[in-house]
């Protein structure tokens, strides 16, 4: 009998089984290995949906047993924040396999390519369900080297060249982290996560602490001014990568500075010491800086990158303003984001291999010769401008009620211009794709695939459905985990 | 066990490889698969006897003798922990450095010379951690060195011969160092030997004079900043398996030899009170971050490492002289982790200069191509050099960092990350660049190689990938390469055990 306590090691060990068996299977035999690679990933995202009721009846998850001793052990725990993280993170791999097969379809190195991306969907599990700091740095590292395998896959010029700034900022994370961590551990004499707070002082001492989890996960996450590898590794990676490293990978160094707030630190300490202003600064900079860079980019995928550093700027906003709605607020945007932006890259990418073209100069009247790929644009930069009753909407809803609780009635309008400017770079690419002048609109249709439009479809849906159906589940979950996490102390 | 068993059987230890060395020289004219045969024996049976001496070792019976031998001293053995520690791994990597060397120095003429002379620096190296006392110590620790000197001019080109010189002068400065050192110790305290746990008892200038000397010594033989100039030419200039020896055993013995003067003849409680390793804080420090900044502009391979090796043992040195128990475990933990990590990076370049033809890591663009199981191996030992978890450096920085937070010197931990960063700097970019980016290409050869090549008709034989090559180059880098990472994911890291419970003895 395999004791509930097990699932995330079995999880694990699964997937890391997976992503070699699947190396070896592409090289043997390309259709065999994408269908393994797809059901293994659909296989891990059931079982984490299976995990639910035991999660609701019996609280954390937490395993029984202790890995490895390098040089403490470590064990795994599966929160309602992990959770939630995991289930987001395995369905958009899901659907990144899916549509890989039709667009890496006449790429080189698949084997590689498939092994690393469900390792990267290990380390990924890895870090989101880790128990303890020792575990979250050992998926973190793991993380870094794997994605950057995923970063270069085209192995042009350009894509070295982000690969290089990427695994190198991603190493001085990881040695922040570690940095942070042996700090925490001198001092605390704990890592494990699921305490009230490891760390009950506001010193010198526990500032550094603070600011270097807050270089490592800030790197991660493509915060101002860390952000820097960011327009770069995003864009020069396939577009189903892009759309992982944009939709969830970021979320990961989100879900780190959370960890650091509410699991080392706590609420009240970092309120009473006003640490939270450090972040709330870094937000206000990267939203703005993020939207008006993206402003200027003419390359559909590096538009796309700029806007996710704004948009994490979100998410560190309606971490750092410390009240329950905001962090919902935040919690939220962290599964919106995951859904336009992961669907506006695989847009992004339909249109790059059906066209050729990537320059959004070039793009007018696409939507004539593409019309279910660019409606599905459309509904996700809709849900990016944050018109109801897109998620967009919602999370932006939440987050200017949380910066009122707050009493920070500033942070309304900060959010109001990022919308506008959302709405100067998103809107004219959907305007001149379906109203362009006449004499662009010939030609015949260049649809993406069924394979490719599927996931894209799916993840235009995700932008709304939930907002229309009467117990919206992604807010319900937002709500009870900032619920917890506030009210816990 | 009987103790007169017992005795014997720890002096075959260094018996065997002597005895082995000596043979080989009288054999030299028999087939090459004889001479193999006694290599590999001659370094398999000190592995066996050191493996059974686990049993008693735990069993906590006293492993200790003194021979009447060479009057007035006398020699004497003394296996406790944490020379238990440096004798398991210095026989467990003279085994295994000596498989692969058999099929990288295939073709060599003077091979038999060379194999000779490894030999008897291995069973100098075991007599080092197995001395029972300085003189024992001192005795073995000059025979390693000189016989390392032949290794290191292996070639006769002009320019080993003047590394091989460079290289004699430092090792005799420091035997002299070390000779003095000994001799004001024995006049002081009347003793010589080792687990008595702090011989000098007061800081009198004729003690600080003797640890100088022994700083020089040991600081000589471990390349620690300013005493390192010779190793980057010895390793440049060696026979490649020469230069593994050297850092994954030889370096070692600096350390070790450190770790007994600052343990075994002044203690660490007496150093801490008079601060007398508190300026080599600073040279570690300055070795950590002067080896890394200077491995990055090295295009030579060898060098390359070279320069890593002194920054690794900057860790080392490090960790002993912070004088805290958690440091020098973390300290003694990187002997281990420096020794599978480097070893397996020489094993691999070895590998891929013979595959490539050619040591400029800038001619080894797509190395991945050619030779992926190499350079798989190489990659994951150049991930354990920047620290990654669970591979062993992390562990090591790990216990190094809490160390040197307990001292109050977080800015340490800083050092050590700066050199993280520098590791991943020099070392990933020829991971990268084997798989990634670049076609498959050759380069061209160089001095040192061209030199191997004239004398070798058996030039790319067995030395192509895993596939192509020989089970003697592929096993030694399999081995070391779960060396780097095994013992972390285990339950229990029991080396790193053992280490705890060998420096619990020091504190």
């Amino acid at each position: 009998m395999v004791a509930l306590a097990d699932a995330p090691v079995i999880i694990l060990a699964f997937v890391f089984l997976a992503s070699i068996a699947a190396f070896f299977l592409v090289r043997r035999n390309r259709r065999w290995g994408e269908g393994f690679a797809l059901v293994s990933s659909i296989l891990v995202f059931l079982t984490i949906l299976s995990l639910y009721p035991a999660l609701r009846e019996g609280g954390p998850v937490v395993s029984a047993y202790t890995f490895f001793s390098f040089p403490l052990a470590i064990h795994f725990r599966v929160d309602h924040l992990g959770y939630s993280m995991a289930l987001l993170i395995s369905f958009l791999w899901v659907l990144a396999v899916i549509y890989s097969r039709a667009y890496m379809a006449h790429n080189h190195a698949l084997d590689r390519y498939y092994g690393f991306l469900l390792a990267a969907l290990g380390a990924s599990l890895g870090i989101v369900m880790a128990g303890d700091m020792l575990g979250l740095l050992l998926f973190f590292e793991l993380m870094a080297v794997t994605s950057y395998v995923l970063v270069i896959h085209e192995e042009d010029p350009p894509a070295m060249f982000a690969g290089g700034k990427y695994i190198y900022m991603a190493m001085a994370a990881g040695f922040a982290v570690f940095f942070s961590t042996i700090l925490l551990y001198f001092e605390a004499g704990d890592l494990a996560f699921g305490s009230s707070g490891l760390l009950t002082d506001a010193t010198p001492f526990t500032l550094a602490i603070f600011l270097g989890f807050l270089t490592g996960f800030g790197i991660k996450a493509g915060a101002f001014p860390l952000h820097v590898w960011l327009p770069d590794a995003h864009p020069a990676a396939p577009a189903p990568v892009s759309a992982l490293l944009s939709g969830v990978m970021v979320k990961i160094g989100v879900f780190g500075l959370i960890r650091v707030f509410y699991e080392v630190f706590s609420i009240g300490l970092i309120q009473q010491a006003g640490w939270h202003r450090i972040t709330l600064a870094l937000a206000v900079i990267t939203i703005l800086l993020g939207s008006a860079l993206a402003l200027r980019q003419d390359d559909l995928k590096r538009r796309l990158a700029y806007s996710t550093i704004a948009q994490v700027g979100y998410i560190y906003l309606g971490l750092s303003l410390l009240t329950e709605v905001a962090l919902t607020g935040a919690l939220f945007h962290i599964f919106a984001h995951a859904m336009m932006k992961g669907c506006l890259f695989l847009c992004a990418g339909a249109i790059i291999l059906q066209t050729g073209k990537r320059r959004i100069s070039h793009l007018g009247g696409i939507g004539l010769k593409m019309p279910l790929t660019m409606a599905c644009f459309t509904l996700a930069a809709l849900s990016m401008v944050g018109i109801p009753p897109f998620n967009g909407f919602l999370s932006k809803l939440l987050l200017s009620l949380g910066a009122l609780d707050a009493g920070a009635p500033a942070y309304v309008f900060l959010l109001i211009i990022s919308s506008l400017l959302n709405a100067a770079y998103y809107l004219p690419i959907v305007v001149a794709a379906f109203f362009a002048p006449p004499g662009e609109t010939g030609g015949n249709s260049l649809e993406a695939p069924p394979v490719m439009l599927a996931p894209i479809i799916v993840l235009a849906a995700g932008t709304f459905v939930f907002a229309l159906a009467p117990a919206n589940w992604p807010l319900e979950m937002a709500r009870l985990i900032a619920g917890t996490m506030i009210n816990h102390f | 066990m009987h103790p007169t068993l017992t005795t014997i059987l720890i002096s075959f230890i260094v018996l065997t490889p002597l005895l082995g060395g000596g043979a080989l020289y009288l054999l030299r004219k028999s087939s090459i698969g004889l001479k193999e045969r006694l290599i590999t024996v001659s370094t398999l049976i000190p592995l066996i006897i050191t493996a059974f001496l686990y049993g008693p070792l735990r069993r906590g019976e006293e492993l200790q003798k003194t021979f009447d031998l060479l009057p007035p001293l006398g020699l004497s053995y003394r296996v406790d922990i944490l020379g238990f520690y440096m004798l398991l791994l210095f026989v467990f990597f003279g085994f295994v450095v000596s498989i692969y060397a058999q099929q990288y120095m295939k073709g060599d003429k003077k091979a038999d010379r060379f194999f000779a002379c490894m030999l008897l620096a291995l069973g100098g190296c075991y007599g080092v951690a197995l001395a029972g006392d300085f003189f024992t110590f001192y005795l073995f620790f000059e025979f390693m060195s000189l016989m390392f000197f032949v290794l290191v001019i292996h070639h006769q080109t002009e320019a080993s011969l003047k590394a091989g010189l460079k290289f004699l002068f430092m090792t005799i400065t420091a035997g002299v160092a070390l000779f003095l050192s000994a001799v004001i110790i024995l006049r002081e305290t009347g003793s010589l030997a080792l687990g008595q746990g702090g011989l000098v008892t007061e800081a009198s200038p004729l003690a600080l004079l003797a640890f100088c000397g022994f700083m020089v010594a040991f600081g000589t033989k471990a390349a620690l900043v300013p005493l390192h100039f010779w190793m980057p030419d010895a390793y440049a200039r060696a026979p490649l398996p020469a230069a593994v020896i050297s850092s994954a055993i030889m370096l070692k013995t600096g350390a070790y030899g450190m770790l007994r003067v600052f343990g075994d003849v002044y203690g660490f409680s007496f150093l801490a009170g008079a601060g007398w390793a508190q300026p080599l804080i600073y040279l570690a420090s300055l070795s950590i971050l002067l080896g890394s900044a200077i491995a990055l502009v090295q295009d030579d391979l060898i060098r390359r490492l070279a320069y890593s090796g002194i920054a690794q043992v900057g860790y080392i040195i490090l960790g002993i002289s912070l004088l805290q128990e958690a440091a020098v475990a973390g300290a003694v933990y990187h002997i281990m982790a420096h020794a599978f990590m480097k070893g397996t990076l020489f094993l691999c370049a070895g590998a891929v200069i013979r595959g490539m033809g050619t040591r400029k890591i800038s001619e080894m663009k797509g190395a991945g191509h050619q030779m992926p199981g190499v350079m798989l191996c190489f990659s994951a030992a150049a991930l354990t050099a920047v620290g990654m978890p669970p591979f062993n450096v992390f562990i090591s920085k790990w216990y190094l960092s809490l160390g040197a937070l307990e001292e109050g010197m977080p800015v340490l931990v800083g050092v050590l990350l700066v050199s993280s960063f520098l590791n991943a700097a020099y070392y990933l970019p020829i991971a990268i660049q084997a798989f990634f980016g670049v076609p498959a290409g050759h380069g061209d050869g160089q001095e040192e190689e061209e030199a191997f090549r004239q004398t070798a008709a058996a030039r790319g034989e067995g030395q192509g990938d895993f596939k192509a090559g020989s089970w003697k180059t592929a096993l030694p880098i399999l081995i070391l390469t779960i060396g780097c990472g095994a013992f972390g994911l285990l339950a229990v890291n029991w080396p790193l055990e053992i280490v705890k419970a060998g420096v619990k003895a020091f504190f």
